[in-house]
């Protein structure tokens, strides 16, 4: 019975089932009594026999009362049971939400790294299927256990009591199955099963990498194939499953065979016979081994799937607990709110894996001026911004927003400071309002309105279908430099003392840039505190900024005024040359 | 039906395979059922004393049971065999079959859908034959054959069992009925909340920027939460016809045993008795595996909805292919003849537009987002077709060529980089995977993908992250340009294809594109129109249609939308960041 105490352990130490445990174990008590209620017509039948075969007085009431007792018996069995199965499903169905959501705000709270280097695939596995897996587990594999195991007992107990010779017989295509069985079991191990889980979400990663670059799929792949990393995902799950499960058939069916009601109907009536030849056992006590005998494979395979979705949940539960134990960006410690809009990196290291991104640099942002941000691309300065959003942390050195380390400042609060445009525009599939309002949801539509205005995408969100009902994704397309100026009405609504632009105009077109560049030009103007730092390639726009900072290699190498700047004939004056020589035959007509 | 439904997935050999494998199962099913009606002779002559007879009784018994066991180890390989069969077959034709769909089909939705039914949808489907079928014959086709061995033995007792059928059917029906009812609206939950953890994952940077960190947006808990009802609601519609259908079986045990008392009873024949006591052992076996059916036809609505995705996926429509593919074309000059096109009918983006482009020139376009641009790019790699009018490339219409042959032709480079996760180089060769290293270096020099690759650590096998996000927006774009470089295709097509870069490497790119003038047709979508001075010639688009056509001089004398847009464009690059200095308007040197 070591499958019973290894049953009760989805996962050494996880705490995944806690909150449904109470309702799990009453269901499981409720169980055992439901099952051996259950058996009660299947012992009815072979006292019934008992009566009707002797010929005694006042058998017809015997047997009647013997009928009654079996239905009740059943009645009250089968109550029983529908409403365990009731409860774990109903106490499955919180878990799963409680569990989904405990996860959604595990991940948002692990370091942003993560997302770059680990797929969204992994996410919707752990949140979807293994998930599901645990599902599988709280609302059938307990009970079914608990029945299978409870039935068996009760059975061979009865049998036993019957014939001990007879039930010990009875007892042996049991034995033979679990040798058989074990060494299924043994190929399933928790080793196993990862490895069935990890080549599962290599493939639908695969699936979705596949789908999104459709267009290089379509243009690079080879004719008639799907991309080479699908394939490769697919083919490697086929060897995988094949190495895996073919050798697991001849155990498993040669294991089915041995307790199979044909092979169990052989036993005991062959056995039957021969001990009532012989005298030993009465023709009756035959009976009930060829009843209850026969339906002895049922819970033992029940038994044995149940095991195996066991495993398959305990590596969900491995998978789960794996991600509900990442590493979580520490929570700001302080709840400080300074006055101060300073915004100040001192000596500010970050590496992610082996790449040194950014070294040593140093920089104030002070209220009321422009600084911008040029170099290479590659350079460390989309990461400079993240760190100066919180997003990530830096390895090194501090930073610092009215005097205090952005690790003590209230979260909500900072960010209402600082607002962001991001180089890479993400939109997500729901209305553009709710677009546009992200990080100030209670926004009034006159606001977010204004704001599109700003960014000179309100006659274009007008000319949806649904105009700011559309849902982005579906009844909503836009252009990549439309998207782009929703990316910037959403940071105009939130109306932040701080703005991070990040090469905020890459993909709009000339007058689409003006455009933009008009709202922004309105943002900075009508709130001459603001503080901005603007990242971009665009030499010409940043001309007028208070601070140009030139990085390189995560380094920087110049700061000042354009003037200042030129003057020194540095890093950024060779940057206008070659902005110049690229544009030789323009500035020449 | 199911059968046929699985059958039309699978190759003809496989398909007649399955047949092959329903055949075997259903003569196992049928042989365990007359094995198992044996017992009720053997049992009887044991009730009745009569050993020498129960002991004849056993040699059919062991012919039987040997017929049987050779029957299931036989159906049990052949389920298998499908199973492998159709893990060949399903995820390698689907993902083919998508790969040759309009980019329209690829939608948030139907990507979700894809991933779900290529990972546990394919999985499911593999399992049901053997896990869902043949049990489901089993409890069905055993039970029909010993009602009909029931009726040899005593024909109220057959009566009597066959009349509980009709209501095992209904519960059955009912289940099934039920069940469908709440499936489409749970497995559409379903899928959008899979759509949205995805988002979820892939939203972080932007949700976090915008403080939505802790829970994700509103529509994400939304999804879990609708999710989370219809798997309850589900859950109240699909168990009380699961445990009806228990119910009705077990009491069907039940008024068999009634019938039995009642007819043993009248008798006082003992051979009588005894046989009316035999069949009980039978009335077990019959009842025990119908109160099965409604759950494995509930497993088989879970593997059918299954089937039904992959089906609705194998019926998207693909792009026509020509029947007789047109002989690849020499030249590869390319003209628009009264192209007419639309994303959705209510707005028009390409209007009759006429373009030709020169084999081996290098023509620029410039307009408005939303004119076109990408679309013409688009269509020249038939993402679409157009609506009305005509493309060619040397003459030939591109419907007409094979789709190997048109990719071949052509070498784009997208606005929206998307990498593969895997290696720099792994995502460069995908341009021509038999490159050899010299060749990769060339496209990489006039790329300026080797300044990136000097910087990674691990230089040519640096990873680049799930899309690209390892890398910076400007480094992509490098790839990108890599990877069409190195395909070494006559048609150049380039959207954006450098717009994230720093001016330096700009030149330097464009310098490179210059080299491959006259040996390619090269198509180049710039908004920044000092890219575009040095090509052959510049086609100004406007609402769908091209309204200025000639060389940067030309087009400049013509003084229309073409020096309005470079005025626009001056504007923004003359344009500064507004200031509180005195904002600097001359531009250096």
């Amino acid at each position: 019975m070591s499958l019973l105490a290894d049953a009760f352990r989805p996962s050494r130490g996880s705490s995944l089932l806690r909150p449904v445990r109470a309702p799990l174990c009453l269901a499981i008590l409720v169980q055992v009594l439901s099952s051996a209620l259950i058996l009660s017509p299947l012992v009815g039948v072979t006292e019934l026999a008992r009566t009707l075969l002797a010929d005694e007085a006042g058998r017809s009431r015997h047997a009647w009362s013997i009928v009654a007792w079996s239905v009740g018996g059943l009645a009250a069995g089968l109550a029983l049971r529908g409403l365990v199965q009731l409860t774990t499903h109903l106490a499955d169905n919180a878990l799963s939400l409680h569990l989904r959501r405990r996860l959604a705000e595990r991940l948002s709270r692990a370091p942003i790294g993560w997302f770059t280097a680990n797929s969204s695939g992994r996410v919707r596995q752990a949140m979807q299927d293994d998930v599901a897996a645990i599902h599988h587990l709280v609302a059938h594999s307990y009970v079914d256990l608990t029945d299978a195991m409870a039935t068996t007992s009760f059975v061979y107990a009865y049998l036993a009591w019957v014939d001990w010779r007879m039930a010990l017989v009875a007892l042996v295509p049991v034995l033979v199955f679990a040798v058989l069985y074990a060494r299924v079991m043994a190929a399933c191990g928790e080793e196993q099963m990862a490895r069935y889980g990890r080549e599962l979400e290599r493939v639908s990663h695969a699936v979705v990498e596949f789908a999104q670059g459709i267009p290089v799929v379509k243009s690079y792949g080879r004719q008639g194939e799907a991309h080479a990393a699908y394939r490769r995902a697919v083919d490697d799950f086929r060897s995988f499953f094949r190495a895996w499960a073919r050798p697991l058939i001849e155990p498993e069916t040669l294991a089915s065979i041995a307790i199979a009601p044909v092979t169990l109907l052989l036993l005991v009536l062959g056995c039957g016979v021969a001990l009532t030849g012989l005298g030993w056992v009465e023709p009756w006590q035959v009976l009930p081994f060829a009843v209850i005998g026969l339906g002895i494979s049922v819970p033992i395979v029940t038994l044995s799937s149940g095991a195996q979705a066991l495993q398959t949940a305990r590596a969900a539960a491995a998978r789960l607990d794996a991600l509900l134990a990442l590493p979580v960006q520490p929570a700001p410690a302080g709840r400080q709110r300074p006055a101060g809009r300073e915004l100040v990196l001192e000596h500010v290291c970050f590496s992610f894996g082996e790449r040194e991104i950014l070294k040593d640099v140093s920089l104030r942002l002070s209220p009321g001026t422009v600084t911008a941000l040029v170099g290479p691309s590659g350079s460390g300065k989309s990461t400079l911004a993240k760190l100066l959003l919180g997003l990530d942390r830096p390895s090194g050195g501090r930073i610092t927003l009215g005097g205090v380390d952005l690790q003590d400042i209230e979260t909500d609060y900072f960010h209402g400071q600082i607002g962001f445009v991001p180089q890479e525009v993400r939109l997500l599939r729901t209305s553009i309002r709710d677009n546009i309002a992200l990080g100030r949801p209670d926004a009034s539509d006159a606001e977010v309105e204004a704001a599109a205005v700003a960014a000179d995408i309100h006659r274009r969100i007008l000319k949806l279908p649904r105009g700011y009902q559309s849902v982005y994704g579906e009844d909503a397309g836009l252009s990549g430099g439309e998207a782009q100026r929703l990316s910037i009405a959403r940071a105009l609504l939130l109306d932040p003392p701080i703005l991070v632009l990040d090469e905020a105009t890459a993909q709009a077109d000339a007058e689409a840039e003006a455009a933009i560049q008009d709202g922004v030009r309105a943002l900075i103007a009508d709130s001459p505190h603001r503080t901005v730092l603007i990242i971009t390639h665009r030499l010409g726009a940043i001309k007028g900024a208070d601070t140009i900072v030139v990085l390189a290699d995560g380094a920087i190498v110049e700061a000042g005024a354009h003037e200042a700047l030129t003057r020194r004939d540095g890093a950024y004056a060779r940057m206008w040359r070659a902005l110049d020589t690229s544009t030789g035959s323009t500035a020449a007509a | 039906m199911i059968l046929s439904r699985l059958s039309r997935l699978l190759s003809a050999n496989d398909g007649a395979r399955l047949t092959g494998y329903v055949r075997w199962s259903l003569a196992y099913c049928i042989a365990q059922g007359v094995t198992l009606a044996l017992a009720a002779p053997i049992v009887g002559a044991l009730l009745e004393g009569e050993t020498a007879r129960a002991a004849a009784w056993l040699v059919p018994l062991l012919i039987g049971t040997t017929v049987t066991w050779q029957l299931q180890y036989t159906s049990v390989r052949g389920g298998f065999e499908i199973a492998l069969a159709l893990l060949d077959t399903l995820r390698h034709r689907i993902g083919e079959h998508v790969v040759a769909l309009p980019l329209g089909w690829f939608t948030p939705a139907n990507v979700g859908r894809l991933s779900v039914t290529l990972g546990q949808g394919v999985m499911d489907i593999l399992g049901l034959p053997a896990h869902q079928l043949t049990p489901l014959m089993r409890a069905v086709v055993t039970p029909a054959v010993l009602i009909v061995t029931l009726a040899l033995y005593d024909g109220h007792m057959a009566l009597a069992a066959a009349i509980v059928t009709p209501a095992l059917a209904a519960t059955y029906w009912w289940a099934g009925r039920l069940g469908r009812s709440v499936d489409s609206s749970a497995h559409a939950a379903t899928a959008e909340a899979g759509e949205r953890m995805v988002e979820f994952a892939q939203s972080q940077l932007i949700l976090r920027a915008f403080g939505c960190g802790d829970h994700g947006h509103a529509a994400f808990d939304r999804a879990l939460v609708t999710q989370n009802r219809a798997k309850r609601r589900q859950l109240w519609v699909v168990l009380p016809p699961l445990l009806a259908n228990s119910w009705v079986a077990q009491l069907s045990f039940l008024s068999l045993m009634a019938c039995a008392t009642a007819l043993a009873l009248e008798d006082s024949e003992p051979h009588r008795i005894a046989m009316l006591v035999a069949m009980l052992v039978l009335v077990n076996r019959i009842v025990e595996p119908l109160t099965e059916v409604a759950i494995y036809s509930a497993g088989i609505r879970m593997a059918s909805a299954h089937i039904d995705a992959v089906e609705t996926i194998l019926a998207a429509r693909a792009l026509p292919v020509p029947t007789v593919p047109a002989p690849p074309p020499t030249r590869c000059d390319i003209a628009f003849h009264k192209v007419s096109f639309a994303y959705s009918p209510d707005l028009p983006v390409l209007d009759g537009l006429d373009l030709t482009l020169p084999a081996c020139t290098t023509t620029g376009l410039v307009g408005a987002s939303g004119a076109g641009k990408s679309t013409i790019l688009r269509l020249i790699a038939r993402f679409w077709d157009p609506d009305e009018g005509s493309i060619q490339i040397g003459g030939v219409e591109l419907h007409r060529l094979d789709r190997a042959d048109l990719m071949s032709l052509i070498a784009p480079v997208f606005q929206e980089t998307y990498l593969f996760s895997g290696t720099l180089r792994d995502n460069v060769l995908l341009g021509r995977p038999d490159a050899s290293e010299a060749e990769l270096r060339e496209a990489a020099g006039l790329s300026r993908l080797d300044d990136v690759v000097v910087r990674l650590p691990a230089g040519w096998d640096s990873p680049v992250g799930e899309g690209g996000t390892l890398l910076s927006g400007g480094e992509r774009q490098r790839v990108a340009v890599a990877r069409a470089l190195l395909k070494g295709a006559p048609i150049l097509l380039f959207d954006e294809a450098t717009g994230a870069l720093d001016p330096e490497s700009q030149a330097a790119v464009a310098d490179g594109l210059r080299r491959l003038h006259g040996r390619a047709t090269m198509l180049v979508i710039s908004h920044q129109l000092e890219t575009l001075s040095h090509v052959d010639r510049i086609a100004v688009l406007d609402r769908g249609r091209v309204v200025e056509e000639g060389t940067h001089d030309e087009l400049v004398a013509l003084g229309g939308r073409y020096v309005e847009f470079r005025n626009a464009r001056a504007a923004a690059e003359g344009w500064s960041l507004p200031t509180r200095r005195e904002p600097a308007r001359n531009r250096p040197g």
